[in-house]
């Protein structure tokens, strides 16, 4: 399998959220079969967060989304979006105990049962921010040729 | 992109919720669930035609139920979608709702 790239950057705001959704849906289709609307929920839950909480700290016209999506060789699914949030704020970001039934904070508990693997790292381009990275293995059932022809989008 | 109607009978009202809930939408539908469920009525929202649902559209729905808790009113999803109940489920909260299937 080849490697295949996907990039979309939206305007950080909640119309995006469908933006972002429509934009990735055939995108992981193709990439992950049945398990395509799981991973758009990650997505959503990731984009949704970083939106909330700069909406919280009171900024005012943001920064850009901008989603990464790639396939590696080992056939793992790889959503990237930097800018995640500010390092300081790294113990924030945790999946909250579900036996408290309560409204709020399971965003980062869907991602948690539906990624592999999530990581936080410092952004390269984004001094004091962090890099957020889901991974997914890939089951190669589920791949069926490139709609697009073309891997980079 | 959400679309909310509500019927009234009487044993309390339903809300039909058609479209996609997400932090964009919830909104909407806290603002008109809320009223509702102060009012001490007992509410029933209807979910077969919602085809997407994130965290804050199952945060709502935990909001009304424990504001109809508050006021002994009943608060029942009715017919949910695969998508809903599949994030009911992931939320570990679909033994926590009252849930009503189609009929």
């Amino acid at each position: 399998m080849h490697q295949e790239a996907y990039e979309l950057t939206v305007p950080a705001e909640p119309a995006s959220l469908k933006r972002v959704r429509d934009h990735f849906r055939p995108i992981l289709g193709h990439l992950a079969g049945d398990r395509t609307e799981d991973l758009l929920l990650a997505i959503d839950e990731a984009c949704s967060n970083v939106i909330k909480h700069r909406r919280e700290e009171g900024q005012g016209p943001t920064e850009d989304l901008h989603l990464r999506v790639e396939t590696d060789p080992s056939l793992r699914l790889l959503m990237r979006l930097p800018g995640f949030c500010a390092v300081a704020d790294k113990d924030k970001i945790k999946p909250r105990d579900l036996d408290d039934v309560r409204p709020g904070g399971l965003g980062m508990h869907f991602i948690a049962e539906i990624m592999d693997c999530v990581s936080l790292d410092p952004d390269p381009d984004r001094p004091g921010m962090l890099l957020l990275t889901m991974e997914k293995a890939l089951d190669p059932e589920h791949l069926a040729e490139d709609p697009s022809g073309d891997g980079d989008a | 992109m959400l679309d909310l109607n509500t019927q009234q009978t009487p044993a309390g009202a339903t809300v039909l919720a058609k479209g996609e809930i997400d932090l964009e939408s919830a909104p909407e539908l806290l603002q008109k669930l809320t009223p509702m469920m102060k009012s001490g009525a007992a509410v029933r929202v209807d979910l077969s035609g919602v085809s997407y649902m994130d965290s804050t559209g199952v945060a709502v729905l935990v909001q009304a139920l424990k504001l109809g808790q508050k006021k002994g009113a009943g608060f029942t999803l009715v017919s949910p979608s695969e998508r809903v109940q599949a994030v009911l489920s992931l939320a570990r909260l679909d033994q926590v709702f009252e849930i009503e299937a189609g009929g």
